[in-house]
């Protein structure tokens, strides 16, 4: 029988207090896990944001004397502040300028390059499948075949195809309504087009 | 039939499907014109330098973006009512044909006057002759005259099909035990093609539709012709 004799209760309530009054993080720090920094969100914070033009506290919080002095300085005329003073006076307040800020980084080089190296993987694949899945084309999309497919008024084969036809048909000075001398015609341009290749 | 890569519609074969293009047309126009306007919104945000981060609201736009929307839903839902209530008008049809679905042909009864039907069979790929379209072609069609109103009784003798032909603007399920009607009139002669639109097995794809329409004389020569035939 476990009795819970009054020592027992008190390391009990000395190792909840611990745990209630130390935070998560401290605890897995000090058993061996790497833990994020803690940003303490309850004090003013100093962030170089461009929506945020004047944070809430100054970059600089603790100064060396040498810079309290020109804070001193500060207090008095700016006309008496050489250059090399103002700027750093600027930057005991700000940790960046705007431009700064702004500055444009070389990310987009990294992500176009691999955009263009998955385009490239999916090309590989892509013809892999061309040349080892794809079941042979139908006679049906051969040229020959598809000069003969009429339509009244339209063209039946691929756009692009037919208005390179049409153009082949005008250039030579053939009616363009008129379809067995234009099928004769392809057949004859596809000869001297396929002697060309 | 539609062409290779082809996006839009097929060219019109009958009056409604006119009517469709059109208001297809204009719902259109409205989508590309809200997409425009919305990818200039995006864009105007994304490369904008400052930020107000005190805005809470603004009665103006909130009053302009619930009335512009209402606007457009009406000019929207106006012509398309219109075209539905257009399907729908008495029209006195001067011929009815039966398209019955089979798996996985189609058959066609002409019974206004004499007992006349045949099957509409796919022509296989290896069967046709040079210049007719794969997967489209039937060995027989179904023959319409031209401006003349048809009545299409649809029905199916097993399973589910769909009696579709784009150029004409027709779809309507075959459901067995059902007869399903449309009427249509196809303006000019031509041959219009379709394809089942409604999953019915290993040939569902196989089994397209073939409208054939022509003048009403030749019509006439070409039910005498099929009753011989059968």
């Amino acid at each position: 029988m476990l009795h819970l004799t009054a020592g027992r209760v008190g390391s009990l309530l000395a190792r909840r207090a611990t745990a209630a009054l130390t935070n998560s993080s401290v605890r897995m720090a000090s058993h061996g896990h790497d833990v994020a920094e803690m940003v303490d969100m309850s004090q003013p914070l100093y962030v170089d944001r461009v929506d945020i033009p004047l944070p809430d506290r100054p970059y600089k919080d603790t100064l060396s004397p040498a810079e309290e002095s020109l804070k001193q300085k500060e207090k008095g005329p700016w006309s008496q502040l050489s250059k090399e003073e103002k700027l750093a006076l600027y930057r005991l307040k700000f940790c960046q300028t705007f431009p700064e800020m702004q500055e444009p980084s070389a990310e987009w080089k990294t992500v176009l390059g691999g955009i263009f190296i998955f385009l490239g993987l999916t090309g590989l694949v892509v013809w892999w499948q061309k040349v080892y899945v794809y079941p042979a084309r139908p006679r049906t999309f051969d040229d020959d075949w598809q000069a003969k497919q009429k339509c009244i008024d339209t063209v039946c084969h691929d756009r692009s195809h037919g208005l390179w036809l049409l153009f082949l048909s005008f250039s030579r000075g053939l009616a363009k309504n008129n379809h067995e001398e234009v099928i004769l015609l392809y057949t004859q341009i596809k000869l001297e087009v396929v002697g060309f290749f | 039939m539609a062409l290779p890569s082809q996006l839009g519609f097929q060219d019109a074969g009958s009056p409604l499907m006119e009517e469709l293009l059109h208001f297809h047309d204009h719902a259109l126009m409205v989508v590309f014109l809200i997409s425009t306007m919305v990818l200039y919104i995006i864009v105007a945000m994304v490369t904008a330098k400052l930020t107000d981060k005190l805005v809470l609201d603004s009665q103006e736009i909130e009053i302009i973006w619930t009335v512009l929307p209402a606007i457009i839903l009406i000019l929207i839902a106006l012509p398309s009512l219109r075209i539905l209530y257009l399907m729908d008008e008495i029209n006195d049809p001067h011929l009815t044909i039966k398209a019955l679905g089979h798996q996985w042909y189609w058959s066609y009864e002409y019974t206004d006057y004499e007992d006349l039907g045949f099957d509409s069979y796919m022509i296989p790929t290896h069967d046709l002759t040079p210049g007719q379209f794969r997967l489209l072609e039937a060995d027989h069609r179904m023959v319409i005259p031209t401006e003349s109103p048809a009545r299409v009784l649809i029905s199916a003798e097993d399973v589910l099909h769909s009696w579709a032909v784009p150029a004409l603007g027709i779809k309507a399920d075959a459901v067995p035990g059902r007869l399903n009607q449309t009427t249509f009139i196809v303006n000019r002669p031509g041959v219009f093609y379709g394809q089942c639109s409604e999953i019915c097995g290993a040939n569902h794809s196989f089994m397209p539709i073939v409208v054939e329409a022509i003048p009403l004389e030749h019509f006439e020569n070409w039910t005498s012709l099929m009753s011989e035939e059968t």
